[in-house]
């Protein structure tokens, strides 16, 4: 009868620590993971105070976009996020996810002009791989593009392989890139050669584009 | 409790008398609303349209609720106001006054289902008997409170069971999924220059069960719940239950005893999972249940044999 008593008693704690320590662990592990939200999030540190993870916008999405965070994924847990190579927002007119959300994490303001939404800024991250960089006419990412001609345009060089042809590089614009990951989504690479990763809208930046833009400006003047 | 067991004949014969089981209507009608509420919460996925939600925030035809703990955390996390949050969480704060704090806890959150199948386990394998204090709920409550405040994150909403359990069933089981052509084919590129128009949905007719990870923290508590402290959760941990708990408090809808009937039988101390309550009222000393941990789940009303317990109004309840 003890030996029974104890080996209860055993199973019992294994089970209970097992599963324990799991949610525990999953809790509180430091994820490093880069988290893309729905359209019109707030900034990553107010949306996850803001989001009481209600899953209603996960729940709105008609094209089964948006992802729950389970407890795996820490205080994301409950959350809304983006896998943009398993499925890209498709940017719904009426932006059913927006809508639905009862706080403030999904921002209500951002439905006056979509073109506004930043979900992130796609950029060129496998130059060796990207088919149109190697002087093939790919241009998947660019015809994909809602935004196309003004997020992504393509811009000629010389190959410089045959000297004869021409290379059709894609380049991004993050004014106008809204993130959606249609590109990173179409991309035929087995692993994209085109990444969504987050908006970077620091100062140092917009003195660059600034300077891009004079080029530009001096550019079109001389013509 | 053994003092409540009188010896008198009188009692004696009457619980002989009420050997044969007595049918729990309320019981009934309660599995009916928790199904309800159930189904309630996966109806969107059959197509449904006046529910769409979680116990967390929901919207039924067109009113928005909210959980009146979500939106505490929300204001004290985000250290903002919305109207909205406040509004819908006011419109279940008030509705859970009138019907009493905790019928949320045996009539409409689902975790309860799992606790009453918990306390059949227990009976049978629990294994360690520890038993915390009533009010250790209460404590949850309020660090709850003060690490959303802290933190800045609505600290409960992170590891609701009630939050994963309803967002499981929202949006875990997937009927319809929709199928776009995964593998862009370059022969067809014509058709991505206006994505949107073109975009080639199959509507797939397969049942997916997407249960994520989350139901492992609602499965810990259950296991809890079976081998070391019966009821852990919802009698001694849960701060939405402690929350209900203070609310119910002022609550006019009590359980009313009349104390001529009771014959001091004990049964409603078997059926209650907060049984504690009943003492103050089976002793005479008051004449309704009046802890808040009641969860108004009218057990007791099922199991009296001599009816002497019933659901009633307490008219000077503000006191
Ligand atoms: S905009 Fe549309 S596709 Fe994108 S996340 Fe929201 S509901 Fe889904
Ligand atoms: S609808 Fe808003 S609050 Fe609810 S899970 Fe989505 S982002 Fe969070
Ligand atoms: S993410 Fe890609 S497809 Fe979407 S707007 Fe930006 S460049 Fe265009
Ligand atoms: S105590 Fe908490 S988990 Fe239990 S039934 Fe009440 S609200 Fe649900
Ligand atoms: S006192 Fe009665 S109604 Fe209240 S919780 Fe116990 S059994 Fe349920």
């Amino acid at each position: 009868m003890e030996r029974r008593d104890f080996l209860k008693k055993g199973l019992a704690t294994g089970l209970v620590t097992c599963t324990s320590s799991f949610s525990l662990f999953a809790l509180l592990g430091q994820d490093n993971k880069t988290y893309f939200r729905p359209p019109g999030a707030l900034p990553e540190n107010e949306f996850l105070s803001a989001c009481i993870r209600c899953a209603k916008c996960v729940q709105a999405c008609p094209y089964d976009t948006l992802k729950l965070g389970s407890v795996t994924d820490g205080k994301n847990a409950g959350t809304p996020f983006i896998n943009f190579r398993e499925k890209p927002c498709y940017l719904c007119e009426d932006l059913p996810c927006v809508k639905v959300c009862p706080t403030d994490a999904l921002d209500i303001k951002s439905l006056v002009n979509i073109d506004l939404v930043h979900i992130g800024t796609a950029v060129i991250t496998d130059r060796e791989a990207c088919l149109s960089l190697n002087g093939i006419r790919c241009e998947i990412c660019y015809r994909v593009c809602p935004m196309i001609d003004r997020a992504i345009t393509l811009e000629k060089h010389e190959q410089e392989i045959t000297q004869k042809h021409t290379v059709f590089e894609p380049v991004i614009h993050k004014d106008y890139c809204t993130g959606c990951g249609i590109c990173e989504n179409a991309c035929p690479l087995d692993e994209s050669a085109i990444t969504v990763l987050p908006s970077q809208r620091g100062d140092k930046a917009k003195h660059y584009q600034y300077l891009r833009e004079q080029v530009k400006h001096k550019k079109g003047h001389k013509k | 409790m053994t003092f409540l067991f009188q010896t008198d004949e009188k009692s004696q014969i009457k619980k002989n008398e009420s050997f044969t089981k007595k049918f729990s209507k309320w019981k009934l009608v309660r599995r009916f609303v928790q199904t309800g509420i159930i189904f309630l919460l996966v109806s969107p996925v059959f197509g449904f349209t006046f529910f769409s939600g979680t116990l967390i925030s929901s919207e039924i035809f067109g009113f928005f609720l909210t959980d009146p703990l979500a939106a505490a955390d929300y204001f004290l996390a985000a250290k903002t106001f919305s109207v909205l949050v406040f509004g819908s969480a006011l419109t279940v704060l008030v509705f859970y006054f009138f019907v009493g704090g905790r019928v949320f806890c045996s009539w409409v959150c689902p975790v309860f289902l799992l606790t009453e199948l918990s306390e059949k386990l227990n009976k049978k394998f629990a294994v360690f008997k520890i038993k915390p204090s009533p009010n250790q709920k209460y404590f949850v409550l309020g660090a709850v409170l003060v690490l959303s405040f802290a933190t800045s994150k609505p600290i409960f909403e992170i590891v609701s069971p009630i939050g994963f359990v309803s967002q499981n069933l929202a949006i875990g089981i997937d009927t319809k999924s929709k199928v776009f052509g995964d593998k862009i084919s370059l022969e067809s590129g014509e058709i991505y220059g206006n994505l949107k128009k073109n975009l080639i949905a199959k509507d797939v007719e397969r049942v997916r069960f997407l249960f994520n990870g989350s139901l492992w923290f609602v499965l810990t508590i259950f296991l809890i719940d079976v081998f070391v402290v019966k009821n852990w959760w919802c009698k001694f941990t849960c701060p939405v239950g402690a929350f209900y708990s203070i609310l119910g408090k002022k609550s006019p809808a009590k359980i009313k005893i009349n104390h001529e009937a009771c014959n001091n039988c004990g049964k409603c101390f078997k059926v209650c999972f907060v049984n504690e309550v009943l003492i103050a009222p089976v002793q005479g000393k008051s004449d309704f249940v009046l802890d808040g941990s009641c969860t108004n789940c009218l057990n007791c009303v099922d199991v009296c044999p001599e009816s002497a317990l019933g659901a009633g109004i307490k008219k000077d309840f503000w006191k």
